[in-house]
Order: C-alpha cells, then structure tokens, then sequence
C-alpha cells in the first residue's frame, strides 16, 4: 500500500522483499503505477543479494524510495525489541546495519484507517540513519501501530498461521 | 600500483571490517564472500563500498561474481584489472 501510494505520487520507489510477484501486482494495480514503482527480489544465493544490496545503493544515489518491510525474530539483541503484547519479538538487525551503512535515512511510513474508514498512509519525519535513532523513535511508533491498527499489520497474519515472524 | 601494494591496501580492509587483528595472517585463499564466505551479503556490500571509495574505482553489478570477489587473490586480481582499465 505504501509504496503503491508514494509511485502514484510521483515518487520512483524500489520494493525489496523475498518472494515478490511483479506479475500480479501489475495485473493488481495496473501498469501506470508500475513504471515507477520496481522490485528487487532478495531470493538467490549470497551473490545475487550483494548484487540486490548493490542495486539498493544505486536506487538511493538516485535518490529513489526503497521501501523495506519489518522483519522481526523470536530472539536477539535488546536494543532491538519491540514492545508487542503477543511475545517477543526483536527487529532484523541486518536491515539496521544495511541503513547505516547506507548512510538512508529512515521514512516510517504506515498503512491506517481514519475516523471514515479510509485507508491513509501515514509518513513520519525523517529519521538519521543510526539503530539508536530508529529505535528511539521508529520503534515506539511501530509499537502502537500493531496495538491501535492490528488490521494493517502483517505480523498478526503470521502470528494467526504461528508462523515465525 | 602493484599487486603487493593492492593486496596490502585490501588486507587492511578486510582487518578492519572483519576486527582481525594486525598481526593474524590471513591467507590468499581466505574465502570472503559466497555461501562458505566470512562476510554476510552486507558485510560483502560494506567490503565493496570500501574497495571503491579506497582504489577510486565503480563496481558493476556484473562484475560481482565469485571469479572477482571470492577470495583476497581473486579481489586483488579483480582491482588489479579494473585500475589497468582506460
């Protein structure tokens, strides 16, 4: 939704994920969203994710949107939880140190319903590239988001299938 | 510059993001990117950001291949040729 959003707005954005199916979101959303709006697909081997990770820091030199999804694990580093009533859940510390090794700053951007039941994307200030930084602030934010718009959130999708996050 | 120096100049490289200590040998064949790699896929892109910025040269997404960033000879070969490009 987000990225389908800041395409139409003119922006070009670069979905990352595993898994992507460019085919059927075109058939989705139709191709005029699509032009600016392209995918990179982390699924290969280590060779083709550094290539994925290289095409990432092309995208921002160009100073394009990438739009990266929240992975969370069971386990991990403190600094990193989330505050979620279900259990445990820490963010991938892999994606913090791709951003600040990237120098990219942060957009959290979220997926919500107004009082009339439209759905509104939400973009926060920029925030430095640093864990400390988007911890601070990207996780309090994210914290709220899976407790007020359960709805949007991905996460309570997996947690139905007990899936790992 | 010569292959010495390029090696050397990468040594202190890879030391540096893989905390290796000064006096740890590390071999020609150390294996630093690929499934058996030291490096995770963003260690590798912090290695690559490094050897531009350090050699002044632009890695092409084609060019990341094993045959050129495998190992500390195959990356000092690598750099070696890209430096001999017109």
């Amino acid at each position: 939704m987000v990225v389908r959003v800041l395409a139409q707005r003119g922006h070009e954005v670069i979905k990352t994920g595993m898994g992507l199916d460019p085919a059927g979101r075109i058939k989705r959303w139709g191709k005029g969203s699509y032009r600016r709006w392209q995918s990179l697909d982390y699924d290969g081997d280590r060779w083709h994710r550094v290539r994925v990770l290289n095409r990432v820091r092309q995208a921002l030199e160009r100073n394009a949107i990438v739009h990266v999804g929240i992975r969370g694990f069971p386990r991990g580093d403190a600094d990193l939880e989330i505050d979620f009533c279900y259990k445990k859940f820490f963010l991938d510390p892999q994606i913090l140190r791709l951003i600040e090794i990237l120098r990219a700053p942060v957009l959290p951007c979220f997926a919500v319903c107004d009082y009339k039941g439209r759905v509104v994307i939400k973009i926060y200030p920029a925030l430095a590239a640093s864990t400390k930084e988007i911890m601070s602030t990207f996780g309090p934010l994210y914290a709220r988001y899976l407790r007020e718009f359960p709805e949007y959130a991905n996460i309570w999708a997996r947690v139905i299938r007990q899936a790992e996050f | 510059m010569s292959r010495n120096a390029i090696r050397r100049r990468i040594e202190a490289l890879v030391r540096r993001l893989y905390n290796a200590e000064e006096d740890e040998p590390l071999s020609e064949e150390l294996v630093l990117l690929g499934e058996d790699g030291s490096f995770d896929s963003v260690a590798a892109l912090q290695l690559l950001l490094a050897v531009e910025e350090e050699f002044g040269i632009v890695v092409q997404d084609e060019e990341i291949r094993p045959e050129n960033l495998k190992s500390l000879s195959c990356l000092t070969r690598f750099i070696e040729g890209k430096l001999c490009e017109p």
